[in-house]
């Protein structure tokens, strides 16, 4: 530290013992309350430590444990995992899969130091482990090229379609809401305020209300078959009824719901860049897509990314939107929580679906906040 | 032709003005409603809290001699066996009568939910249908009373769809019907289902390979099943609507439909399929931790007297525990007749119709739903 700014002096005081415990008490405790506790009764109810049922007989004629066990863990865990790739098809233990994401995630986030090929792997590995995922929502269910399912067991085949849904969700938004933070932040003047403020607009109304209003537009009779009707592209009596109630729906309206948020963070990471090195692109020769390409981008990455996982992680345990307009085929990982902590009431394997879940979660975070950093700190 | 087959014809307005009773007015729903809330609005609160199910709940004048001597008990809702029973063993809800299907009564004394009822506190008791009372008896005590009784099946709608066969595999594997179908959010009547479809031999005593081999049938069928429903409200909104074409539904739902001011004209059909029909008994018990006992009975007095049985019959075609000769007489013969609340003695019998009965391996038929839910 050069020298002793206000800010650094203040920080200092900060850290001594009771600025420290001032500061990080309140909200500190906070979390250690609200999450942690919880997160430790979530756990003993994974393993048959705590159980519902008032007495244990109750427990017992719902089917709960009542000692300590592994079993649903294992239930969740155990099967193989079936893989059909372009028509071939094959099984797998789910642990040799997990392996070789994780070996991919590594790849995709440390190749660049990979020596004299290493500006390939990391590429290669992104695309390795997105593509499988990526799906075209189109008529009753996803299109994917590839499809992990585990037959013995529905709950893994939900997340999979989960993250599926959610990945899909989150790359489509980033591609409509970029061009929209980019005209927000380089080509209005000072009126984009006011624009962003329209923008984000849907949010000041619930967003109950909003998916409800998808059904209006929707349904069998709803706003888009009427006209399909009117123009006479479809006959009255055969409506096209994948557009309520299917994975579709979901797709359209978590997209929706969705692409405000994912602006916001683009147009920060827009709005703050320095004009002049665009001007010293251009005084260099540089077309304008080149300094696009090699100025404006790498600079909005990191908030690229992060609009990225604003909404992947949220929506990879959605099951609000699935439960209103998903009908059947729209149910997701996140449903079968809520429904085994709500309408099931078997917590026991709510609580193993849901920590599994944070542990997936967890781990992206913590895998892409790395690259978060490295991305800022290359430019 | 089969009872079942029945397009509905006549308005139920003109029969109840016909009978002569003077509950026509409830029939047109909204001026029922005005009613109710009448007779409900300024009565007093009663601190009895009744576990029942929400149609029950709404404007059920069959109940009003309970509502003008001790007020309007507290209700809490009631949608599914399976869930409220695990809901209850949680601890999560405290009531003095509850309302699950007899079926179930072993289970919820077993979990140590409900209370021995003490049958010489009745005066209704001795009206009470012995034939519907067994499955409420555990170790020679009675913990549930058989109170309504009824049908469950595939309704459709005639406007829209005709089928090839009365049958649930018929309706669950049309092409015509996909995404059209809605049924009951609850795993056992859908791995019931499953297996009747199966031709299993009987759908409440299915073995391990029978449940499995049903999910796999429903999993097949699921192209079909546009939701499943948890309250009937949901159901009835989608099929009136036309978005589904085909509800699972009981006779409350059939006669709720039928009655509907927007499904004027609509034919409407409870099917009775080849395969045969779901049937249930639904019973009354006294919470274990009950607060109000002596309300409770009285309650429960009233809801085996003549008036809650007529509304039980006439407003929701279902069959009731306690049905005396006045309150044939008094109903509409067509419903009686399809709905067969006079033949008591073969209403429930298979190889038509599959009484629910208690299930052992209750959990092994949800596990199995989770599957047909998730695939």
């Amino acid at each position: 530290m050069a020298s002793s700014t206000p800010s650094s002096r203040l920080g200092r005081r900060v850290r001594s013992g009771a600025g420290t415990a001032a500061m990080l008490l309140p909200g500190g405790g906070w979390l250690l309350l609200f999450f942690l506790v919880p997160l430790y009764y979530v756990f003993l109810f994974s393993t048959g430590q705590r159980w519902q049922g008032v007495t244990k007989a109750a427990a017992f004629v719902n089917g709960e444990l009542t000692s300590f066990s592994w079993d649903l863990w294992g239930q969740l865990l155990g099967p193989d995992l079936k893989l059909d790739v372009l028509g071939a098809s094959g099984t797998m233990p789910l642990w040799v899969f997990g392996f070789v994401e994780a070996g991919l995630l590594a790849l995709a986030l440390l190749g660049g130091r990979l020596g004299r090929y290493g500006r390939f792997v990391s590429p290669i590995a992104v695309v390795l482990l997105v593509l499988p995922y990526i799906a075209i929502p189109w008529g009753h269910g996803l299109h994917r090229i590839a499809g992990f399912t585990s037959p013995d067991n529905p709950s893994m085949s939900l997340l999979f379609r989960s993250i599926s849904m959610s990945l899909t969700v989150s790359i489509a938004a980033v591609l409509l809401a970029f061009p929209v933070a980019y005209y927000l932040a380089f080509c209005l003047g000072p009126a984009k305020y006011r624009w962003l403020v329209i923008v984000i607009a849907p949010f000041l109304t619930s967003y109950l209300l909003r998916v409800l209003a998808f059904k209006v537009i929707l349904t069998d009779q709803g706003l888009v078959n009427t006209l399909l009707f009117d123009v006479g592209l479809r006959n009255r009596d055969n409506p096209v009824d994948w557009l309520l109630y299917s994975q579709f729906t979901v797709f359209v309206v978590l997209l929706y719901a969705w692409v405000p948020f994912v602006a916001l963070p683009i147009f920060v990471a827009l709005e703050n860049q320095d004009r002049r090195l665009l001007e010293a692109a251009t005084d260099l020769g540089a077309s304008r897509l080149l300094a696009f390409r090699r100025i404006t981008l790498p600079l909005a990455a990191p908030g690229i990314v992060a609009a990225f996982l604003f909404i992947f992680i949220p929506t990879i345990g959605e099951f609000v939107t699935p439960q209103l307009v998903g009908g059947t085929e729209g149910y997701l990982f996140g449903s079968a929580i809520a429904d085994d902590f709500g309408q099931n009431n078997d917590w026991q394997s709510g609580a193993v679906l849901a920590l599994f879940l944070i542990a997936i979660v967890l781990a992206l975070t913590g895998a892409t906040s790395k690259f978060l950093r490295a991305t800022g700190g290359e430019v | 032709m089969s009872t079942g087959d029945i397009p509905h014809g006549i308005s139920r307005r003109g029969f109840l003005a016909a009978s002569g009773l003077t509950l026509a007015g409830l029939a047109t729903g909204g001026v029922g409603e005005a009613l109710a809330a009448a007779t409900r609005g300024n009565a007093k609160k009663s601190p009895l809290v009744v576990y029942d199910w929400s149609y029950y709940q709404k404007d059920y004048t069959g109940f009003n001699a309970y509502f003008k001597k001790y007020g309007v008990p507290k209700y809490i809702t009631f949608n599914t066996d399976q869930a409220e029973l695990a809901k209850a063993a949680s601890g999560a809800v405290q009531y003095d009568v509850v309302h699950p299907c007899i079926a179930y009564i072993p289970d919820w004394k077993e979990a140590g939910l409900v209370k021995e009822i003490d049958t010489t506190k009745l005066k209704t008791f001795k009206t009470i249908d012995k034939s519907l009372s067994k499955p409420g008896i555990v170790d020679g005590k009675v913990y549930g009373l058989p109170w309504d009784w009824g049908y469950s099946t595939l309704m459709y709608r005639g406007d829209k769809y005709k089928p090839k066969a009365q049958s649930w595999e018929s309706l669950l594997f049309d092409k015509r019907l996909r995404n059209k179908i809605t049924l009951y959010d609850e795993g056992v009547a859908i791995i019931k289902i499953g297996g009747l479809i199966n031709g299993v031999e009987n759908p409440n005593h299915m073995t391990q390979a029978e449940i499995d081999k049903a999910a796999q049938t429903m999993i097949k069928a699921r192209p079909n099943i546009a939701s499943f429903w948890q309250s009937e409200t949901q159901a009835m909104q989608d099929f009136n609507s036309g978005k589904v074409w085909a509800t699972y539904a009981w006779p409350d739902t059939y006669a709720q439909v039928i009655t509907n001011k927007t499904m004027k004209g609509v034919p409407v059909t409870y099917m009775q399929p080849k395969e045969g029909m779901l049937a249930w008994i639904c019973s009354f018990a006294i919470g274990a931790n009950v607060k109000n006992e002596d309300l409770a009975y009285k309650y429960l007095d009233v809801a085996y007297s003549t008036p809650a049985m007529e509304f039980l019959v006439n407003a929701f075609y279902t069959g009731g525990a306690a049905m005396t000769k006045k309150v044939l007489a008094d109903a509409d013969p067509k419903f009686v007749k399809q709905f067969r609340l006079n033949q008591l003695d073969t209403a429930l019998k298979a190889p038509r119709v599959w009484l629910e009965e208690h299930l052992p391996n209750r959990v092994a038929y949800l596990k199995a739903y989770q599957k047909v839910k998730s695939a």
